[in-house]
């Protein structure tokens, strides 16, 4: 019983973070038509930031670094936004999602060139577990479902009552009547991409104590975000919620029936059934 | 009059791949050549679903891979011979195109590039976890070689003008469809899908005979290159060698077999030629290909074609 | 005997009533027009014909068969054809290549294993489509342009190659979504000439236009249908004089004229 509550408590973290990744790249799909597959490397970029510059280099404590991250990695993402993605968005789909491989591909090399291949740790970062009964659970979970939680509070907040973030759900559903009504559709897609990538970032630095910090961290949780994304409903920021946290606990409980090395391919199987059953996903409607 | 230049240009090109291995003998060469003759079959197969359709599809990876297991664990765990087992692949390519088609074309969309990516994963991880069947991180060793009329097909020379066949056969067969009703089909859903259905034409059919193509064109050149290498490894067939396979036919141009050819020829021989930057390889080619992508969409061909145009 | 019989159609999208009760029918041998005021509701009308939109209740007969619901594919295959009103064409290739897409489900039906194996066959199926293209090219007069690539022809040949594309499909009945939008005078007379060569070769003619000049002088019928619903029907000479058409939509030009 104690096992498949610590299994459901860390099904329901990577349940999170599966839905921040759906969450991640659902912004920029909505605000520009565009499937950012570069996303992976922008999430592990967030962690190196974090660990080799902000904390190893610089020196600086745990909450500033990641202000420090943060900040950089939603600078890159108007950079990103306006030199790529803004070209892109009327291009022909094919060419769009093969830039956004190749703009990931550039920084895994940077990132390899410029930290080098060795994977790092940050000492003390979110470690140590509570106890609850004969319940151990990693603080790191705890963590992260925390995390996850304010930010889906403040992205909902930010949607729905700044003028910026309603700017950005009118962007989302109309491109010219948002131009017509007064909206600089350009920096909205600019300020889209940067709380992504800034959400891409804060995913890296929580994601740290349960991956450490190398090249390939991010992999798995970017594709199962994706996954998520399309089992909850593809395109709507609750569906990509529901997808990932029924993702991550089943995952986890398809892990003490199955051995564990097939962890992963649960979420792709899964995946595929969905789309055979309601290719539309849970929250999807028909036509 | 231009159609017929364009057959003489096949049969020159045919010409030039025969001579090839004869002017440059040297092994790591021809190795090199019988990899990228099979990576043109797959551009071939992937230019019906992504250059003529218009469908994004990031699993050819998965396809390939599945293709090379099959042939080699048949190959390997039975005595069946390699001829046989290539039907089974070309039947294993049949049903990864019709069982993931079926769902994923009932929709709109990116759901192609995702549910590939899915399956493509989905094939790896189990092909490197399912130890007792596939090896796992080991890979499957000591897989037979092909045999013509009872001669082994061993050294790279004759692997290369046996990949070769089949790169003209496959040629021969892609030139037939893309110049059919199939091939103008497939174009008319990429430029205008409504109007397809209009035409009494089911655009979810012909979209999955587009993706099957590129499944069974896929499985095959997997089955070749477990026979040629005689080894194979589940960390061969990642999302990149996927994504590789798509810049391909980015590059050369989508939708015309020059295009594939010329793509998988420049994309295999790049690392060659850019040997000189070392360790900024990767990152030279990444952004190369992405200016490209920003500057040069149509690929190489589209450029030939203006300054055609303009003289 | 109608050839298309509207039954009781409704559609409504989200508690918006785009179609309310519509019925009315196409006689056989007829060129029957539908219109009225913008958003009243014709092209959801034609939408739910063609199989585009599922209606919410009513059926939809066609030759006598049901064709309520079905995808448009098996709706164009049973003959109702179709043209849009924003032209959908296959612009990266040449009219004849449109032309063939238009017909291949009616003149080459093999089957891609058939097609890959009977090397003859697909030849002679390849031709008898390009004959059967090559005919309907001289029919509508467009064999001059019948090489060139769709993508850079001017509008008004967009539509007749989209007309065109719908005569490769064998059509008993052809729905035509605004012909005559965006054509300038000579263009619409043009087009009321191919209209009536078309009908004259056997095939009915159902249409939503705001153009008065064309559907005057073509229709038989007229259906008028405002916010969703039918308001009149009735010959050219009826509508022209009907207080309640003239109200909603003519206004009193063609009323004098009558």
């Amino acid at each position: 019983m104690t096992i498949a509550m610590q299994l459901l408590v860390s099904g329901i973290a990577m349940g999170f973070v599966y839905a921040l990744v759906g969450i991640e790249y659902t912004l920029i799909w909505n605000s520009m038509g565009l499937l950012n597959f570069g996303h992976e490397k922008v999430i592990m970029l967030g962690a190196y930031i974090y660990a080799g510059s902000m904390i190893l280099d610089m020196g600086l404590g745990f909450i500033p670094g990641i202000m420090g991250a943060v900040i950089l990695v939603a600078a890159l993402g108007v950079v990103v936004a306006v030199s790529i993605f803004i070209p892109l968005r009327n291009m022909n789909r094919l060419c769009a999602i093969m830039a956004t491989v190749m703009l990931g591909n550039i920084i895994n090399e940077a990132v390899r060139l410029y930290y080098g291949p060795e994977a790092m740790t940050v000492k003390g970062f979110m470690s140590g577990t509570f106890r609850l009964g004969s319940l151990v659970v990693a603080k790191a979970y705890i963590y992260i479902i925390m995390i996850a939680l304010v930010i889906v509070f403040l992205l909902n907040l930010f949607m729905k009552c700044t003028k910026v973030g309603k700017a950005m759900r009118c962007v989302a559903s109309n491109k010219t009547a948002a131009a017509l009504m007064g909206i600089n559709v350009r920096s909205n897609m600019a300020i889209t991409t940067a709380i992504s990538f800034a959400i891409c970032c804060v995913l890296g630095i929580a994601i740290i104590p349960v991956s450490s910090v190398n090249a390939s961290m991010a992999t798995m949780i970017s594709l199962k975000g994706f996954a998520a994304g399309v089992i909850g409903s593809f395109g709507s920021l609750p569906g990509a919620i529901l997808g990932g946290l029924i993702l991550g606990v089943a995952e986890n409980i398809a892990g003490m029936v199955f051995p564990s090395t097939f962890k992963d391919v649960v979420a792709f199987v899964f995946l595929i059934a969905v789309l055979m059953v309601k290719p539309t996903g849970i929250l999807g409607k028909r036509r | 009059m231009s159609k017929t230049i364009k057959r003489y240009g096949y049969v020159l090109a045919v010409a030039a791949a025969l001579l090839l291995p004869q002017v440059v003998s040297n092994t790591y060469y021809v190795t090199m050549f019988c990899l990228t003759l099979i990576y043109i079959i797959i551009a071939f197969g992937l230019n019906f679903i992504t250059g003529m359709t218009g469908q994004m599809n990031l699993g050819t990876a998965g396809i390939f891979c599945l293709g090379a297991y099959t042939s080699a664990l048949l190959t390997t765990k039975t005595s069946i011979s390699p001829w046989i087992a290539l039907i089974v692949v070309i039947g294993v390519g049949f049903l990864i195109g019709v069982g993931l088609g079926y769902p994923s074309f009932r929709l709109e969309g990116v759901y192609l590039s995702l549910t590939t990516i899915a399956f493509a994963e989905a094939v790896r991880q189990l092909a490197n976890n399912m130890t007792d069947f596939t090896g796992g991180a080991q890979g499957v060793r000591n897989i037979p070689p092909f045999t013509v009329f009872g001669y082994e097909i061993t050294s790279k020379i004759q692997n290369y003008y046996f990949i070769l066949a089949f790169v003209i056969l496959f040629g021969f067969i892609s030139y037939r469809i893309m110049h059919s009703k199939w091939g103008r089909a497939f174009i008319a859903i990429r430029d205008n899908i409504d109007a397809v259905s209009t035409c009494g034409i089911n655009t979810a059919h012909i979209k999955i005979i587009a993706f099957t193509l590129a499944s069974v064109f896929g499985c095959v050149a997997g089955g070749l290159y477990a026979h040629y290498s005689s080894y194979i490894n589940a960390s061969t067939f990642t999302l990149n060698l996927s994504v590789t396979f798509v810049v391909m036919i980015l590059i050369g141009g989508m939708g015309n077999l020059w295009g594939c050819i010329l793509g998988a020829v420049i994309v295999s021989m790049l690392p060659e030629f850019l040997r000189f930057l070392g360790e900024y390889y990767q990152l030279t080619y990444s952004i190369l290909i992405l200016l490209c992508i920003l500057f040069m969409p149509g690929g190489i061909l589209s450029v030939v074609k203006k300054l055609k145009r303009k003289r | 005997m109608s050839v298309l019989e509207i039954q009781h159609l409704t559609k409504r999208f989200a508690g918006l009533v785009a179609v309310n009760d519509l019925s009315f029918a196409v006689k056989e041998r007829s060129i029957h027009s539908l219109i009225g005021p913008n958003g009243s509701g014709k092209t959801t009308t034609i939408n739910m014909i063609d199989g585009v939109f599922l209606p919410t209740e009513g059926k939809v007969i066609f030759n006598g068969v049901d064709i309520t619901g079905k995808p448009t594919y098996e709706i164009s295959r049973l003959g109702l054809g179709r043209t849009f009103q924003n032209i959908k064409l296959f612009n990266t290739l040449t009219v004849k290549e449109n032309l063939m897409v238009g017909g291949q489900m009616f003149y080459a039906k093999s089957n891609i294993l058939r097609f890959l194996f009977d090397i003859p066959g697909a030849r002679r199926e390849e031709k008898a489509l390009s004959e059967a293209a090559d005919q309907v090219l001289e029919f509508m007069k467009m064999q001059d342009v019948a090489d060139k690539t769709v993508g850079g022809l001017p509008y008004g040949m967009l539509k007749m190659v989209e007309l065109a594309r719908t005569m490769m499909t064998k059509p008993r009945l052809i729905l035509l979504d605004e012909p005559a939008a965006g054509l300038n005078p000579s263009e619409r007379k043009q087009l009321i000439d191919i209209l009536f060569h078309i009908f004259e070769s056997g095939v009915d003619l159902f249409l939503i236009e705001h153009n008065m000049d064309v559907v005057m002088n073509i229709s038989h019928n007229i259906t008028v249908i405002n916010f969703g619903s039918k308001i009149a029907e009735g010959v050219p000479k009826e509508i022209q004089n009907n207080p309640e058409v003239i109200k909603a939509y003519l206004g009193d030009r063609y009323q004098k004229q009558a």
